[in-house]
C-alpha cells in the first residue's frame, strides 16, 4: 500500500468533522490569493506603461469594438449563475442540479473561450506592436489561460458528479471549483473595464 | 566616509554618517554586551539547575519598542534635513526635485534658471566608457573629465544602451543614468584628481568603466582646453581612412572583436568600444593615444602590452597607415 | 486507529531508491529538500571561493570577466533561490507537521510536486551554468546579476540562451514555493493538535505561517515580471524595450525585498525555538515576538523602493519608503531584545545549537544596523552598489539565515537521523565559521566606504583596496574549511554518533515526544496540547506526576 493511502486513512480515522475544516476549500482560497497577486502584477505593469506613454493606445491602433467582449461578459456571468445554481443544488443533496449546472457552466465557458479567440484574432494589433499591445495581450491572454484551466476543472467536477462522487456532505471540490470560477469572472470584469472602457 | 569629502553634498553625507555611526555603535555595544554578559553570567553550572520561569515583562518590552522607535524618528528627521540641504536633490517642492526625468525643454529651462552653473558638460555613459563633451561641441574626452576648480559644474548624463551610474566617491551622491532619460549632477570641487567608476552592473566590462575628474585652477584649465583644441586640428596620420575602414570591416577581422556604434563591428572581445576611440586618452590603457603609439600597437600589440588578448595581425605598413587614419576619425 | 499499523521502528528509511522517488511522506520530502539544497549551497559556495580568489589581489585573471559575471550571478541566485529559501522550507517540511502534532501536511502529493519542481529548476539552472562554462552554450550562462536588471537582460544586450534558461529556472522555483506556501498555510491552519490555540503555536510554525503568506503574495508578482521579460526576449513584446527601466526594478523588488524576510523569518523561528530550550526558560514575551513577526511580514511589503534610491523615483515616494524601511528596525529590535532576555537569567547549555544562535544574534545585529544606515537616502546615495551593501547582505543572509540554518541542523539533525553530532567538532565548526565569516565580510564595509563597487571582476592597485580584499579571501577559505568540518561531523555521526533518544535537548515542542527518527506516521495517537511547551509538560508530568506542569 502506498504511503499516501495509509496517511490518508490515518487522517480520516481520527478526524472529527467539526475540527477538520475542509483543506481543499481553504487551499483553493489561498491559491486564489496568489492568482490575484499575479493579475495585480500584470495590472500594475499595464498602468505603469500607460502612465509613461504620451498616447495610449498608440495613434495608429485601430479602435476597439466592445461588441464581442460585452457579449462575452454576459456569457461568463450567466455561467457563474449556473455554477452557483449547481453548487446550491448539491448543498441540498440534489446531484442532478449539480450535473446540469456544471455542464451548462462548462459549455458557456467554452463559448467564452471561442468568442475570446475571435476577439483576439480581430484586434488589429499584436503583442509586439507596442507596449500597449503587449500589456493588452498579457491581460487577455493570461485570463484566457486561466479560464481554460477553470473549464478543465469544471469538466473534472462534472465527470465526478456523473459517477456520483458528491453529496451534501462531500462537496468541497465543487465549492473550490465554483469559487475559482467566480474569481475568474471577477477578474474578467476588471480586465474588461480596464482594457475596453477606462479612458 | 573613508574617501575624504570634497563637495558640499559629500560633506553633508559625511556629517550624517558620523551621527548615525555613533548611534549604531551604541546599539551594537548594548546588544553584543548583553550576549557576552549572558554567556558569562548564566552558563549552566549544574545539570539540574532550573532557572525562574519568567514569561516576560511588559514595561521592559514597551521600553525596547518605544526607545528604538524614537531613535528611528530622530534619525529620519536628520536624514530629511540633510536631503533638503543637498544640491543634488532639492526639496520635494523645489523645481529640482526630480533630477532624473526632467528631460523635456520646460524642465531644462527651469534647471538653467534654478542653478547658477559655470559649465555644463554633456556626458554619455555607454558600454563601457564615459564620454564628456564640452559646451561648444568641439571637444570630447573619454574617461577623464577636466574641469575648472571652484566652479559649479553641471553634468547632463544620458546613455544609448543600458543603465550606468556616474559616481565620484569624493563628491558624494551617485546617480543612475537610465536609457531615455537625462540625469543631472552638480558639483563644485577644489583642485585635485578624483577617481570613480560606473556603479551599476552594465555588462562584461563593467569593471573597466572607470572615470577620472581632474579639477584645475581656472587659468590652467583654460590652457588645457586650448591645447586640446589645438591638438584636434594638428597633424594626424597620412593614410586613407576610407581604405582603413574597409580593412577594419572587410579585409581583416578587427570587427569580430571590436564594436563601433552604427557599423557591423559588434564584437565583444575587446573590453572597450572603439566608438569615439580618437578621444581616448590611452591605447589599451597603457600608452598615450598618439598616432605613433597606435602604429606600434597595430604592428605588435604584445610589445606594447604583454599578455593582451589582441593578437598580432601581421599588417603591412600601408594597412597600418590606413587603419590609423580610420581610427582617428572615430570621435 | 486500529485500522493502521504503525511500525515502531524505522524500516521505512531503508526502502531503496524508488520509494524515495515516489514518496509523499513529509519527512522524506523534508530530507530531500535539505539534502538537495545543501548541495546547491556547496556549489554556490564554491563559486564564491572562485570570486574571492579572483579578487584577492589587484588585476588577477583567474577567470575572465565574462565568467566572473556568470559566477556571481549564479552564486547569488543559487544561494538565495536554491539554498536559503528552499532549505528553510525543508526544515518546515520535516518539522512543521511534527510540531503541530499532525501526521503529514495537508496536500502530500502537492508537497512532492514542490520538491521535484525545485530539484528540476535547480538542475536546469546549475546545468545551464555548467554548460555555459564548458563552452557548450553559445554566449554562456546568464551573466546579468541575480537582479537581472533590464535593459541589460534584454535580448539586445544578453542574447544568449543561458539567460532564458536562468529565467525559466526562476519561474519554476516561484511556482514551487507558491505551492509550498499554500500547503503550509492550510496545514498550519487546519491540522493543529487539539488544544494548540493561537498562543501555543510553536515559534517556528508562526514564522512559517508568516513566511508562507509572504510567498503567496510576493511571488506571483515576480512570476508576472519574469513572464514579461521572457516574452520580451522571445516574442518581441515591448514591456521593457521602451524607456522604462524602472518597471522591472519595481516588480523585481516588490518580490525580492519580501524575499529577504522570507529568508530571515524562518531562521528567526529556529532561533526562537532553540534559545528557550537551551536556556531552560520560556521565550521572553512570546506574544510580542509573534506580533513582531507578523509586523515584519506586513511591513516587508512597504519597503522595496529602498533598492532604488538612486534610480530616479519621485522624492516624496522615496521618503515614504525610507521611513517604512527604518520602522522595520523596531519590531526586529523587539525580537532581538526578547531573545536576549530569554537568555538572561537562564541556565545556558552552551552546546553547538546555542552557539550557532549566538552567532546569529551577534552578527545579524550588525547586518541590521548597516541596513538601517543604508536605508537613509543621503547615505545610500553614497553606499548603493558598493561593497558596503555586499557586507550588509552577507551579514543578514549568512550571519542571519545561514547561522540560523546551521543552528537548525545541529538542533534537529539528531531527530532526523537518530544520532547526535559531535559537539567538539561542532564547536570547532562554529568557531572557524564565525571568525572566518567576520574576516570575510567585515572588511567589506571599509571597502565600500572607500568606494569599491560591487560586481567588478577586477580592480587596479592604485585604489587602496588590496588589504581588505586579501583578508576577505582568507576568511572565505576559513568558512570553507568549517563547512568541510561540518560535513565530516555529519557523516561520522551517521555511524558513530551517540544515540539521540527521543529528546536529547529537553525540548519544548511535540517533535521531541516521538522517537528519533520519528515513526512513519509521526504520532500513534494525536497529541493534545495544554501550553506552549507541550513536550516539557509531558516530561515534567512523567518525572513528578503530582505537580501540575506549568
Ligand atoms: C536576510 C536578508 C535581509 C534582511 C533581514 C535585511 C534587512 C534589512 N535590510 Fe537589507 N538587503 C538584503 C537582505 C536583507 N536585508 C539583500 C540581499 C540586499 C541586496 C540586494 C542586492 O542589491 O543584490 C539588501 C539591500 C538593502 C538595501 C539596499 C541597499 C542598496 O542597494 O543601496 C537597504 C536599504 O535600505 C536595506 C535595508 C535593510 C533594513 C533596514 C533591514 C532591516 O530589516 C534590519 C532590521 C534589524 C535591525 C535594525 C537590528 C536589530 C534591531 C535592534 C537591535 C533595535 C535597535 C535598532 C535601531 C533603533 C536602529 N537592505
Ligand atoms: C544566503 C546567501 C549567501 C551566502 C551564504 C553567501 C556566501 C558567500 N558569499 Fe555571497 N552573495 C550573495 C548571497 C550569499 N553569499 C548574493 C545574493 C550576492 C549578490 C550577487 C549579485 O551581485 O548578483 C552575493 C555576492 C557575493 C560577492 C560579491 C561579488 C561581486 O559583487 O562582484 C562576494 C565577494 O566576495 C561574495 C562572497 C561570498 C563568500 C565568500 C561566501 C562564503 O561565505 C560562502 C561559504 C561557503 C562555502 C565556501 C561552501 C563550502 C564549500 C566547500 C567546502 C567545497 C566543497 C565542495 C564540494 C564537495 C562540491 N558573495
Ligand atoms: C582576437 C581579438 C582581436 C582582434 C581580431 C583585433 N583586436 Fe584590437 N583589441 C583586442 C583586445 C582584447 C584589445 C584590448 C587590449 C587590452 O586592453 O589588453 C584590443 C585593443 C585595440 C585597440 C586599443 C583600444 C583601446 O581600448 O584602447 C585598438 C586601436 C585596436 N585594438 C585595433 C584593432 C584593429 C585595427 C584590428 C584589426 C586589424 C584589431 N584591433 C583586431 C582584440 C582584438
Ligand atoms: Cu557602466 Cu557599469
Ligand atoms: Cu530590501
Amino acid at each position: 500500500m502506498s504511503a499516501w493511502t495509509k496517511v490518508g486513512a490515518a487522517r480520516s480515522a481520527d478526524a472529527s468533522p467539526a475540527r477538520r475544516p475542509n483543506v481543499g476549500l481553504i487551499g483553493a482560497v489561498f491559491f486564489i490569493v496568489s492568482e490575484s497577486m499575479f493579475f495585480l502584477g500584470l495590472f500594475l505593469a499595464y498602468f505603469y506603461l500607460r502612465a509613461l506613454s504620451k498616447t495610449w493606445p498608440p495613434p495608429d491602433t485601430p479602435p476597439l469594438s466592445t461588441v464581442l467582449p460585452t457579449l462575452n461578459t454576459g456569457v461568463l456571468l450567466i455561467s457563474t449563475l449556473f455554477m452557483a445554481w449547481a453548487e446550491r443544488g448539491i448543498a441540498r443533496g440534489d446531484a442532478r442540479r449539480l450535473q446540469i449546472g456544471t455542464g451548462v457552466a462548462a459549455v458557456l465557458g467554452l463559448i467564452f473561450l471561442t468568442i475570446q479567440a475571435f476577439e483576439i484574432a480581430d484586434l488589429g494589433f499584436a503583442p509586439h506592436s507596442s507596449a500597449y499591445g503587449s500589456a493588452f495581450f498579457f491581460l487577455m491572454g493570461f485570463h484566457v489561460v486561466r479560464v481554460f484551466g477553470g473549464v478543465v476543472f469544471m469538466v473534472i467536477i462534472l465527470a465526478r458528479a456523473l459517477i456520483g462522487q458528491f453529496s451534501a456532505r462531500r462537496r468541497a471540490a465543487v465549492q473550490a471549483c465554483a469559487l475559482y470560477w467566480y474569481f475568474l469572472a471577477g477578474v474578467w470584469l476588471v480586465v474588461f473595464w480596464v482594457l475596453y472602457w477606462l479612458k | 566616509m573613508l574617501v575624504p569629502p570634497v563637495s558640499h553634498d559629500a560633506r553633508l553625507i559625511d556629517e550624517l554618517f558620523r551621527v548615525v555611526y555613533v548611534l549604531s555603535f551604541i546599539v551594537f555595544i548594548i546588544v553584543e554586551g548583553l550576549i557576552i554578559y549572558a554567556v558569562i553570567k548564566f552558563r549552566r553550572r549544574r545539570a539540574d539547575e532550573m532557572p525562574e520561569q519568567v514569561h516576560g515583562n511588559t514595561a521592559a518590552e514597551i521600553g525596547w519598542t518605544v526607545v528604538p522607535a524614537l531613535a528611528v524618528g530622530v534619525v529620519f528627521g536628520f536624514s530629511v534635513d540633510t536631503l533638503n540641504r543637498m544640491t543634488a536633490r532639492g526639496s520635494p517642492t523645489a523645481p529640482l526635485a526630480h533630477v532624473h526625468s526632467l528631460n523635456d525643454t520646460e524642465a531644462r529651462r527651469r534647471i538653467e534658471e534654478a542653478k547658477q552653473v559655470d559649465l555644463v558638460i554633456e556626458v554619455v555613459g555607454r558600454q563601457w566608457v564615459w564620454q564628456y563633451t564640452y559646451p561648444d561641441g568641439k571637444l570630447t574626452t573619454n574617461e577623464t573629465l577636466v574641469v575648472p576648480a571652484g566652479k559649479t559644474i553641471r553634468l547632463d548624463l544620458t546613455t544609448p544602451d543600458v543603465i550606468h551610474a556616474w559616481w565620484m566617491p569624493a563628491f558624494g551622491p551617485m546617480i543612475y543614468v537610465n536609457p531615455g532619460e537625462v540625469s543631472y549632477v552638480w558639483f563644485n570641487v577644489p583642485p585635485g584628481e578624483y577617481i570613480g567608476q560606473c556603479n551599476v552592473f552594465c555588462g562584461v566590462a563593467h569593471a573597466q568603466m572607470i572615470s577620472k575628474v581632474r579639477a584645475l585652477p581656472q587659468d590652467e584649465y583654460e590652457r588645457w582646453y586650448q591645447e586640446q583644441l589645438a591638438a584636434l586640428s594638428g597633424p594626424t596620420a597620412t593614410g586613407d581612412p576610407q581604405r582603413g575602414q574597409d580593412i577594419f570591416m572587410n579585409q581583416n577581422i578587427c570587427w569580430s572583436c571590436h564594436s563601433i556604434e552604427g557599423t557591423k563591428a559588434q564584437g565583444k572581445v575587446a573590453p572597450r568600444t572603439l566608438t569615439g576611440f580618437a578621444n581616448y586618452d590611452t591605447i589599451a590603457e597603457v600608452v598615450p593615444n598618439t598616432a605613433d603609439n597606435l602604429r606600434a600597437w597595430l604592428h605588435d600589440p604584445q610589445a606594447i602590452k604583454p599578455g593582451t588578448t589582441m593578437p598580432n595581425l601581421n599588417l603591412s605598413a600601408q594597412d597600418i597607415e590606413d587603419l590609423v587614419a580610420y581610427l582617428q576619425t572615430l570621435k | 486507529m486500529a485500522s493502521v499499523s504503525i511500525p515502531a521502528r524505522t524500516e521505512y528509511l531503508r526502502h531503496g531508491l524508488v520509494s524515495w522517488l515516489a514518496t509523499v511522506d513529509h519527512k522524506r520530502i523534508g530530507i530531500m529538500y535539505l539534502a538537495s539544497t545543501f548541495v546547491f549551497f556547496l556549489l554556490s559556495g564554491l563559486m564564491a571561493l572562485v570570486i574571492r580568489l579572483q579578487l584577492t589581489a589587484p588585476g588577477l585573471q583567474i577567470v575572465n570577466q565574462d565568467l566572473y559575471n556568470q559566477l556571481f550571478t549564479m552564486h547569488g541566485t543559487g544561494m538565495i533561490f536554491l539554498f536559503t529559501i528552499p532549505c528553510l522550507v525543508g526544515f518546515a517540511n520535516y518539522f512543521l507537521p511534527l510540531q503541530i502534532g499532525a501526521r503529514d501536511v495537508a496536500f502530500p502529493r502537492l508537497n512532492a510536486l514542490s520538491l521535484w519542481l525545485l530539484i528540476f529548476a535547480g538542475v536546469v539552472m546549475e546545468g545551464g551554468f555548467l554548460l555555459g562554462i564548458l563552452g557548450l552554450l553559445p554566449g554562456g550562462a546568464s551573466n546579468a546579476a541575480w537582479t537581472a536588471y533590464v535593459p541589460l537582460s534584454n535580448k539586445q544586450f544578453s542574447p544568449q540562451i543561458g539567460m532564458d534558461i536562468w529565467l525559466l529556472g526562476v519561474v519554476l522555483l516561484g511556482i514551487s514555493s507558491t505551492l509550498g506556501a499554500v500547503n503550509f498555510l492550510v496545514t498550519a491552519y487546519t491540522m493543529r493538535a487539539q488544544g494548540m490555540t493561537i498562543w501555543r503555536i510553536p515559534m517556528f510554525v508562526w514564522a512559517m505561517i508568516v513566511t508562507a503568506a509572504m510567498v503567496l503574495i510576493a511571488t506571483p508578482v515576480l512570476t508576472a515580471a519574469l513572464a514579461m521579460l521572457i516574452a520580451d526576449r522571445n516574442f518581441a513584446t515591448q514591456f521593457f524595450n521602451t524607456a522604462n527601466a524602472r518597471l522591472w526594478q519595481h516588480m523585481f523588488w516588490f518580490y525580492s525585498h519580501p524575499a529577504v524576510y522570507i529568508m530571515i523569518l524562518p531562521a528567526m523561528g529556529i532561533v526562537s525555538e532553540i534559545l528557550p530550550v537551551f536556556a531552560r526558560k520560556p521565550l521572553f514575551g512570546l506574544k510580542a515576538v509573534v506580533v513582531s513577526t507578523i509586523l515584519i511580514g506586513v511591513l516587508g511589503f512597504t519597503t522595496w523602493v529602498h533598492h532604488m534610491f538612486v534610480s530616479g523615483v519621485d522624492p516624496i515616494v522615496e521618503r515614504f519608503f525610507m521611513l517604512t524601511t527604518m520602522i522595520i528596525a523596531v519590531p526586529t529590535g523587539v525580537k532581538m531584545f526578547n531573545w536576549l532576555f530569554t537568555m538572561l537569567g537562564g541556565s545556558l547549555n552552551l552546546k553547538t545549537p546555542l552557539l550557532m544562535c549566538l552567532g546569529f544574534l551577534s552578527t545579524f545585529v550588525i547586518g541590521g544596523l548597516t541596513g538601517v544606515i543604508q536605508a537613509l537616502i543621503p547615505l545610500d546615495m553614497q553606499l548603493h552598489n558598493t561593497y558596503w551593501v555586499v557586507a550588509h547582505f552577507h551579514y543578514v543572509l549568512f550571519g542571519g539565515s545561514v547561522f540560523g540554518i546551521f543552528a537548525g541542523f545541529y538542533y534537529w539533525l539528531p531527530k532526523i537521523t537518530g544520532r547526535l553530532l559531535d559537539d567538539k567538532l561542532g564547536k570547532l565548526h562554529f568557531a572557524l565559521m564565525w571568525v572566518g565569516f567576520n574576516l570575510t565580510f567585515f572588511p567589506m564595509h571599509f571597502l565600500g566606504l572607500m568606494g569599491m563597487p560591487r560586481r567588478i571582476a577586477t580592480y587596479t592597485a592604485d585604489r587602496g583596496w588590496e588589504l581588505g580584499n586579501l583578508i576577505a579571501t582568507i576568511g572565505a577559505f576559513m568558512v570553507a574549511v568549517s563547512v568541510l568540518i561540518f560535513m565530516v561531523n555529519f557523516v561520522r555521526s551517521l555511524r558513530h554518533g551517540a544515540r539521540a533518544g527521543n529528546d536529547p535537548w529537553e525540548g519544548n515542542t511535540l517533535e521531541w515526544t516521538v522517537t528519533s527518527p520519528p515513526p512513519e506516521h509521526n504520532f500513534d495517537t494525536l497529541p493534545t496540547v495544554e501550553s506552549e511547551r507541550p513536550a516539557r509538560d509531558l516530561r515534567l508530568a512523567a518525572s513528578n506526576p503530582t505537580v501540575p506542569a506549568h
